[in-house]
């Protein structure tokens, strides 16, 4: 693993770490009025809050290392920007339905699965859509400075 | 031009003449100066059809690999520089060039337009007919290439 990948895997693992464990409290509280860092469910499964929080901790770090490490994809030359964000967006949905699994984050109801892709789908969608707006605004700012330097060199050849 | 350059002749024991130019950085200025001076090799060695000849830098529209070659196109023709590109990269001067991707060096003077049509690569219009593509990832870098060879400019 190159040093860039390792610096996102690192920035997505203490992204990750933090947004699993205040999202997951933050969720708890809407749904029970109390902030609990784990779904009771998770943590009776693994038989202990500690044990719960370092699991979380564990795979929330891992799933936000996995979002930024798949962001390489839109460094491949040869995909496309629609390619390469579908393939991020896969690689994101199913970590995130594994590991919401595990975790109790969700569970294996066929509403809520099709209501998380839908979810998804409009965010990866926004995403392509404001990456394609600044790349198309990149050529224009590229096209406007050739331009630019074009003309200060004619100034330049005529001195 | 603006600036006021600052002369020095310093003898040495080295035979013909050696002049050095020493600035912050590679401005159109300094270029001038360069240019003026005779310094930079206006030409580069190329092969046509096996034979050797000399092509202007001017002329070169972009330089490319092409499978196992690199090439350099004019308006007229495409030859072959017995080079790799990086190596031209590091030969070549004149803020006129720079690398767009990981395959292709173009010449700025010979650009028309920059479009992003939704792929991998950005395409580049050139004159004569030509396309050329840059990678997403020099995009950044040819930014800041053409601000810094511009003078700050309109990036």
């Amino acid at each position: 693993m190159n040093k860039r990948m390792l610096k996102k895997a690192i920035i997505g693992a203490i992204v990750g770490t933090v947004l699993g464990n205040a999202v997951t409290g933050f969720a708890m509280y809407l749904k029970a009025g109390v902030f609990k860092l784990c779904m009771p469910e998770f943590v009776e499964m693994v038989d202990g809050f500690i044990p719960a929080v370092i699991i979380q901790t564990i795979l929330s770090a891992l799933f936000g290392a996995i979002c930024f490490v798949s962001t390489a994809v839109y460094d491949i030359e040869d995909w496309s920007l629609a390619q390469a964000a579908s393939t991020h967006f896969s690689i994101i949905f199913v970590s995130y339905t594994v590991i919401g699994f595990i975790l109790k984050w969700i569970t294996p109801n066929f509403k809520e699965i099709i209501t998380i892709f839908i979810f998804f789908a409009i965010v990866y969608f926004l995403i392509w859509l404001i990456m394609f707006l600044i790349y198309r605004n990149d050529a224009k700012e590229l096209t406007k400075a050739a331009k630019e330097y074009n003309e200060h060199k004619k100034k330049g050849d005529n001195e | 031009m603006g600036l006021e350059p600052k002369i020095i002749f310093e003898t040495a024991d080295i035979d013909g003449i050696e002049i050095i130019i020493r600035a912050k950085e590679l401005t159109p200025d300094v270029e001038t100066i360069i240019s003026k001076v005779g310094i930079e090799k206006a030409t580069m060695q190329a092969y046509y059809n096996g034979a050797a000849v000399n092509i202007r830098l001017d002329d070169i529209i972009r330089f490319y690999r092409d499978g196992r070659d690199v090439r350099a196109q004019t308006s007229k023709n495409s030859f072959v520089i017995k080079k790799p590109l990086y190596a031209i990269e590091e030969e070549i001067v004149s803020p006129d060039f720079v690398r767009v991707s990981g395959s292709e060096i173009i010449n700025i003077r010979y650009i028309e337009r920059f479009s992003f049509v939704g792929g991998g690569m950005m395409r580049i219009e050139m004159k004569e007919s030509i396309v050329a593509w840059a990678s997403r990832r020099y995009v950044n870098l040819i930014k800041e290439h053409l601000k810094n060879a511009s003078g700050g400019g309109v990036l």
